[in-house]
């Protein structure tokens, strides 16, 4: 890389003093020294000058602090000065992408007391996770540009990046009762028109809109219609977090595929207008406590994304555990790291939920499709036969069942709704 | 939408001819003052320092990126090589106390100042350019006099000025800025600080008279002016260097030399290459997925950051360079390679990229600016 000009300029000016100096002493020819010293002088008071603008310049960042991987997010830094400054430079660091490094020129002038605002627009082009965006450095040169001052600002936040979700096909649909609770549904879905019970007497209160007129006239009296009492959707999201299903690396990976999954679930469920916990068992136990909308969603994703494979409680004891938050008529959605299911102890939790009226669906993650990390897997065939034998078993007892491969593009497997 | 900062590059131009002209000036009048009274002697320097400064303005750009490094390299080598070869003429002369020999050597000097300007984007920006008015200000301080007074005055407020100017330019080309600051509280501090060195170099030289080198002195080879003579000689000198300032400003502002016109004019408009129909899923609950390309779209928004931080590092893609050009000028190879064609389906091409392509991308990119950055 070549130096940048004023380097250039600033060696050729120290060069130049160097020169006049040896010239007017050894010839005895004052012009020359006092044109070194013009120039001399000029160099001192430009490193003066470069370092001034930075005495009581503060900055701040405005975030949202969290994203989808992919996403670009806008940033916007305030500065703030004590004194007069033109020409600052400022470096932002945006951890969550590729170009960590975001620089932007505040031409000025900032005035004392005055605030500027700098935008940027970054990507997320990093994996999910908590990423670190600052400090903010800024620099600022005299006005040749022969020295820089620089001045970090400890100014550092957390970011999440959230995986990338898709729309789970179906899901929306295996949830949805019809309600009149008031609520933010982002995707039309049937169910939502009235499901009449019958006719009864009118009874103060009534809403004379419900009259049925064509009962009233035969009756004599006034006759109301009456629906069913409506529930709201309600989805529970049953992570498989057993350390024994880890399996591959980075974006391909038993974790990856597990998390994805989740996420993409929830965002369906969440979109979908339902109320969504999530339960789990890794070292310490994850739960996400039932409730809906935007900032729920935010909420479940950032304790996602801290979640790893690292429990010892295997799935079905897990589900067996959470029964009793799963409340009647609600959907779970159940998401294995494995296809090699218990399936004398799966049965039973099918049974356990259905009792209650519970919808369940699985998505199996075929952690044997991945490298291995630890052990052999099992042949081939028997993997095989093992994922025939859960899927037929899963669905003849009515639970939609999709088995996830390393090989499946997860966005079109997820798209794809539960037909393989 | 970027704009060209054109005050700036003509404050920059300008203080670079009057610079020239200073230095070309001031060595006629120390060294060969009989040239000064004739009007050929006279108009030569700032017409051919004009015409050297606009042409070289205008072909900086193609110049800069005419070779490969290596041979650019070469070249500066034979160029200062046998530039010195004419300092050792005009120091060997001064040494011997030969003034023909050292005339001759200024006069190449004085050629070269032009040709310095033409060739600004083939060296080092203007530097080359402000050596050799520094090595004549030098050579025509060592004749004293007159000459040496005025070009060492001028020299060095002028230096100072067009630094301010240079330094205000790159940055604001550099940077793509919303608004571009007022030209004239910037270019005035810069103004003020030439004009305070120029100042204390006047008083000095008033207090102290530049004299002549010793030894030129006691050959009889140092030029003096007659009294009567030098006030019409300078106020010469000083009338042809502020009309044709006056004149090249004017010139430069008509349009020519500063690859632009006035200060809002576009240097480019970023058209993005596709616009999403909705944006990326999951800033909101709500939101839709689907784009038309969205892969596609990510990896030419990768390319052209990436791009962007080359620029920054001294890798600027010439707006001659196709991106293929260009990845040939890049390190290492084979990222370069990779990510300029995955840049090419994505630009040119009819099918979307997939994520495994993106994330190929995002490799070689990192892997080339920690390369250009150093870290490799």
């Amino acid at each position: 890389m070549e130096p940048s000009q004023s380097t250039l300029y600033r060696t050729f000016l120290l060069t130049a003093i160097i020169v006049l100096t040896l010239l007017g002493a050894a010839l005895k020819l004052p012009a020359f020294l006092a044109l070194a010293a013009a120039w001399s002088a000029m160099l001192l008071v430009a490193w003066f000058r470069a370092r001034r603008p930075l005495e009581g310049i503060t900055a701040r960042r405005e975030l949202y602090p969290s994203a989808f991987e992919g996403d670009e997010v806008p940033v916007e830094i305030v500065l703030r000065g004590d004194r007069p400054a033109r020409m600052i430079e400022v470096a932002d660091s945006f951890g969550p992408s590729i170009t960590v490094e975001q620089r932007m020129l505040e031409p000025g002038p900032l005035g004392p007391g005055m605030e500027h605002r700098l935008r940027y627009v970054s990507y997320c082009s990093r994996h999910w996770g908590v990423h670190s965006v600052g400090p903010i450095q800024v620099t600022s040169s005299d006005p040749a540009g022969l020295f820089h001052a620089w001045k970090t600002l400890p100014v550092v936040e957390e970011f999440a990046v959230f995986p990338q979700v898709y729309d789970v096909a179906g899901l929306s649909e295996l949830g949805a009762r019809s309600t009149l609770i008031p609520h933010e549904s982002t995707a039309g879905r049937p169910g939502q028109s009235l499901v009449a019970m019958g006719v009864r007497e009118y009874r103060p209160g009534d809403d004379l809109r419900r009259v049925h007129w064509p009962a009233t006239a035969r009756r004599g009296a006034l006759m109301v219609k009456e629906v069913e009492v409506d529930l709201a959707p309600y989805f529970t999201v049953m992570i498989d977090l057993d350390r024994r299903h880890r399996a591959g690396m980075g974006r391909k990976s038993t974790l990856e595929y597990v998390l994805r999954t989740a996420a993409s679930a929830i965002w369906s469920a969440t979109r979908s207008g339902g109320f969504v916990q999530v339960t789990g068992m890794g070292a310490k136990p994850f739960h996400v406590p039932p409730g809906r909308g935007e900032t729920h969603l935010t909420f479940a994703l950032y304790e996602l994304i801290r979640a790893g494979l690292d429990g010892t409680t295997p799935l079905s004891e897990v589900a067996l555990q959470s029964i009793p938050i799963v409340p009647p008529s609600s959907t779970v959605v159940v998401v294995s790291g494995t296809v090699f299911l218990d399936l004398a102890a799966t049965g039973d939790l099918i049974e356990a939920f259905r009792s209650r009226g519970v919808r369940v669906a699985m998505f199996l993650v075929n952690n044997f499709s991945f490298p291995a990390i630890a052990g052999w897997p099992p042949p081939r065939a028997e993997i095989v036969e093992k994922s025939l034998e859960v899927t037929f078993f899963l669905r003849s007892r009515g639970v939609p069942v999709r088995i996830l491969e390393e090989s499946d593009d997860l966005a079109a497997a997820l798209g794809g709704g539960w037909t393989p | 939408m970027r704009r060209q900062p054109s005050d700036f590059l003509r404050a920059r131009l300008v203080a670079l001819f009057l610079l020239s002209l200073a230095a070309v000036y001031g060595s006629i009048l120390s060294w060969t003052p009989a040239r000064a009274t004739s009007l050929l002697s006279l108009s030569w320097p700032p017409l051919t320092m004009a015409a050297a400064a606009l042409v070289g303005a205008a072909m900086f750009e193609r110049l800069s990126g005419f070779a490969d490094r290596q041979l650019r390299d070469r070249v500066r080598s034979v160029a200062g090589i046998m530039y010195g070869a004419a300092l050792l003429l005009i120091g060997l002369g001064l040494l011997v106390g030969h003034r023909d020999a050292s005339e001759r050597g200024i006069v190449i000097l004085q050629g070269l100042q032009p040709a310095f300007l033409v060739l600004a984007g083939f060296g080092r920006g203007y530097l080359g350019a402000l050596i050799n008015a520094f090595v004549l200000t030098a050579a025509s301080m060592l004749a004293g006099g007159l000459g040496a007074a005025v070009s060492a005055t001028f020299l060095g407020g002028l230096l100072a000025f067009f630094l301010a100017a240079d330094h205000a330019s790159r940055q604001l080309t550099e940077y793509p800025v919303e608004r571009l600051p007022r030209a004239g509280p910037i270019l005035a501090r810069g103004a003020l600080q030439g004009l305070l060195i120029s100042a204390s170099l006047a008083g000095w030289f008033a207090l102290v008279p530049a004299a002549p080198y010793a030894r030129l002195q006691q050959t009889g080879a140092a030029v003096v002016i007659p009294p009567e003579r030098l006030a019409g000689l300078l106020g010469n000198l000083l009338f042809v260097a502020v009309v044709s300032a006056i004149a090249f400003y004017v010139v430069l502002r008509l349009g020519s030399g500063t690859q632009g016109g006035d200060a809002e004019a576009t240097l480019v408009a970023r058209v993005p290459a596709r616009r999403r129909s909705q944006p990326v899923a999951g800033t909101a609950v709500g939101d839709a997925a689907p784009t038309e390309k969205p892969w596609s779209l990510r990896v030419v928004k990768l390319y052209v950051r990436m791009t962007e931080q080359l620029a920054r590092l001294g890798r600027r893609r010439r707006s001659f360079q196709t991106p293929r050009e260009f990845s040939a000028t890049l390190a290492p190879a084979g990222s370069a390679a990779e990510v300029t064609e995955l840049f090419s389906r994505a630009r040119y091409g009819p099918e979307d990229l997939t994520e495994s392509d993106y994330d190929r991308a995002s490799q070689a990119s990192r892997e080339i600016l920690d390369h250009h950055r150093g870290r490799s």
